[in-house]
């Protein structure tokens, strides 16, 4: 159970209606220039435009209004201006930490639309796209990531306030090369207990992160734990 | 009843079970009706529901994700499982997440035995724990007053935050940091100590992070016996349960009766009980001073109450059962009349609980003053229920104490009385003038009943071995009038009280069957001296 939707009981306990700025900057120019306007960019299914606020290994980060369905690739290429120091891409996360990554073989075919992005195996979400190269060490930017939501997690709900912190502490401790391979079966178990199972969805960021990079990364968790040396990882 | 005022139903399936319930009502309280029970930690049905233990979640058909049973309401045609493989798996994941940072000290914890995370991961959670990781440590905390909080077992429930804010409305604990780190604390540093109701929160802690400094270590709980019982303190009558080993009562718990006290009791009622456990009891007949077996004893008293031709005057206590001042009132009358007094301890100011406002401690210290009352007692003696026996101490006739100890009476208390009969637990005294002193059982040790402040007639039960040769006070009192009228003498409780409540209007369409664990309200409400 959930505490009221805004438009039920928000400000004031009166019903409310709390939007995105970028949902309400768009509304002048479909009342300005019409509805037809407004589709002429994106596609079919994500109509108009979106901000991409590009982070990460790029040379040119920063927020970028494009149509919606722009491919990935030339996101990176063209409007960032390539990857930082001409290095390999290893994979993106297309829409906030809370999202699975994509390995690079997804991004390649990756068109930036609602449905385009959960063809390629990940979500839009708030198109925060996180650019990585082949120098990040995964293991650690997950660990990072569940870092955070540990820190964030308010703490009512029990697999969110245990789960997180759980997850971190395991992250830590095969990062610190005394993991074991019984410990990826744990995490992905753990994580999905987290998901859908909590009043809101921060629980269930934790598992994304997670779960796609031990399928899409094992042989980085694997090696931390075979043989406490980072492997993958170039320098 | 018509159609339009029939509360609205909802009909659900429940495990492939049809229910029909009221609209509104949530699946948990549903399910129980059907003597389903969804394991739940935050909810409580004393307090609000939160919904974050998670614990409770059960499979909806249709529905994307599970649902808090606790919170969720019935809809029609819902089709609920609380056994599905989704459901089980989803409880056994949560039961593994309380266990991460349980220290599993069920050794040393005094919940091992009544705890909820033990009955429930022995019930469903993994056969093997897979934390591997340092324990967060969060160590002990005195709350003041009686609780001692061990943060390292608590599971985060927050009932004793809802308690304080909603039910004592006494926001005195605040859950203080977040997440992983979340710690229940009290504000400043007197925390709970004063606060008239905090032992409550002892009892709803699920587990052991909230436990009573009163009974540390000084029982496991599998070996304490339980026998339903009504709290002696106040005319309040609250339901509880003496909990009692090795012939002790070791503490008392609220025993859940909506009409009278909730699932609470006040801290003063919950301690006051080492009184019970008293050791220096009257346990034989003494007749004269010399010890007698209770036939010759009783078979010369008969005689001498025959004979007796003073006026009688007797003074009772409002400890008495109904049954003990019932059949005392009654021989009083066979005996031709007289003065019938008690005495009971009086406080100043009742202390409601605001969230159950029919619940408070009340002024009247003893629990059955509304008994005497309804039974044609008055009250006498002042607010310590010492003195006001001026006459009686110098009663030339016949003088019957029940109950009352005499404690602070003078050593020439019925000195001069023609036939001085004394029942009671204890002996001081005044007690010791007494012709004949018979030993009669505590309420602990005894069935019986008491009419609380509202006028409801409750029974208890006994939960402790009588020692010596102690009798219930009816059973003494019931066979004198037997044999002075020639009657049958009530055996059991339950008939004494039948006997009393031929005699009085307001229990006249009582019985003992009716009664049962929750009591029944007495005809019409007398009110209490001093109201």
């Amino acid at each position: 159970m959930k505490p009221p939707f805004p438009a039920q009981a928000g400000y004031m306990g009166m019903p409310s209606t709390v939007n995105n700025v970028e949902t309400l900057s768009s509304v002048p120019f479909i009342i300005g220039e019409g509805a037809d306007a407004y589709r002429a960019n994106g596609t079919q299914e994500s109509p108009g435009t979106k901000l991409f606020c590009v982070s990460g290994h790029v040379k040119r980060p920063g927020n970028y209004e494009l149509p919606l369905g722009f491919p990935l690739m030339e996101l990176i290429n063209d409007v960032c201006g390539g990857m930082r120091g001409d290095r390999t891409l290893k994979g993106v996360i297309p829409g906030g930490s809370s999202v699975p990554i994509l390995n690079a073989e997804e991004c390649a075919s990756c068109e930036m639309s609602f449905e385009g992005v959960i063809a390629a195996g990940s979500q839009l979400g708030c198109a925060a796209v996180i650019v990585m190269d082949d120098s990040t060490d995964i293991v650690k930017a997950v660990r990072r990531m569940v870092g955070f939501y540990a820190h964030e997690s308010c703490g009512q709900c029990t697999p969110c306030r245990e789960g997180s912190a759980w997850t971190e502490k395991i992250l830590r401790r095969i990062e610190d090369g005394r993991g074991t391979e019984a410990d990826l079966d744990t995490l992905v178990e753990v994580t999905s207990q987290m998901e859908g199972t909590t009043i809101c969805v921060l629980s269930d960021s934790v598992a994304a992160p997670v779960q796609s990079s031990i399928s899409k990364f094992r042989e980085e968790y694997l090696s931390l734990i075979r043989t406490g040396e980072r492997a993958g990882v170039a320098s | 009843m018509t159609d339009q005022h029939r509360p609205q139903t909802v009909t659900l399936s429940i495990d492939g079970t049809e229910v029909t319930v009221p609209t509104g009502t949530t699946i948990l309280r549903a399910a129980e009706s059907m003597g389903i029970k969804i394991p739940h930690y935050c909810y409580h049905p004393g307090l609000s529901s939160p919904a974050m233990c998670r614990l409770c979640l059960v499979e909806v058909e249709g529905w994307p994700k599970p649902a808090p049973a606790c919170k969720t309401t019935v809809a029609e045609g819902q089709v609920v499982y609380t056994e599905s493989d989704l459901a089980r798996n989803k409880r056994t994941g949560v039961l593994e997440f309380y266990l991460v940072n349980h220290p599993l000290d069920c050794p040393i914890c005094d919940q091992s035995g009544e705890c909820q995370l033990q009955d429930y991961v022995f019930q469903e959670g993994r056969e093997h724990g897979r934390g591997r990781e340092p324990k967060r440590v969060l160590g002990r905390d005195d709350f003041g007053g009686d609780v001692l909080f061990n943060g390292d077992r608590c599971v985060m429930c927050t009932r004793c935050v809802r308690f304080m804010r909603e039910v004592a409305e006494d926001e005195r604990l605040c859950v203080v940091e977040r997440g992983n780190r979340a710690i229940i604390d009290t504000f400043f540093d007197d925390g709970l100590e004063g606060s008239p109701f905090a032992g409550n929160i002892v009892d709803i802690c699920p587990v052991g992070a909230l436990v009573s400094k009163d009974f540390l270590h000084k029982a496991r709980a599998w070996d304490l016996d339980r026998t339903p019982s009504v709290c002696p303190s106040c005319s309040q009558g609250c339901n509880i349960t003496l909990q009692t080993r090795d012939n002790l009562v070791q503490r008392l718990k609220p025993r859940e009766n909506l009409d009278v006290n909730g699932w609470w009791i006040c801290d003063f009622g919950r301690h006051n009980y080492e009184w019970i456990n008293r050791g220096d009891r009257v346990d034989e007949p003494l007749v004269n001073g010399e010890v007698r077996g209770w036939s010759e004893a009783l078979g010369s008293l008969l005689g001498q109450l025959k004979d007796a031709s003073g006026e009688v005057k007797t003074v009772t206590w409002a400890h008495s059962p109904n049954e003990e001042m019932g059949l005392l009132k009654a021989l009083v009358a066979e005996l031709g009349g007289g003065d019938v007094v008690y005495r009971s301890p009086r406080t100043k100011g009742e202390i409601p609980l605001p969230g159950f406002p029919i619940l408070a401690r009340r002024e009247d210290l003893a629990p059955n003053g509304n008994g005497a009352e309804i039974l044609g007692f008055n009250r006498v003696g002042d607010e310590n229920a010492k003195g006001g026996l001026d006459e009686l101490a110098a009663h030339t006739g016949v003088l019957i104490v029940v109950g009352d100890p005499l404690e602070e009476e003078a050593g020439d208390f019925g000195a001069q009385a023609e036939l001085f009969i004394y029942l009671g637990s204890y002996l001081s005294k005044a007690a010791t003038n007494a012709h004949y002193v018979l030993p009669i059982t505590t309420f602990a040790e005894q069935e019986g009943s008491y009419t609380n402040v509202q006028g409801r007639v409750q029974r208890f039960w006994p939960g402790l071995q009588s020692p010596g040769m102690a009798r219930p006070g009816w059973l003494v009192l019931g066979a004198l009038l037997a044999e002075l009228t020639e009657t049958e003498a009530p055996t059991t409780a339950d008939q004494a009280f039948s006997r009393v409540a031929e005699r009085v209007s307001e229990f006249g369409e009582i019985n003992y069957r009716d009664m049962g664990t929750r009591g029944v309200q007495a005809k019409k409400t007398a009110g209490v001296a001093g109201d």
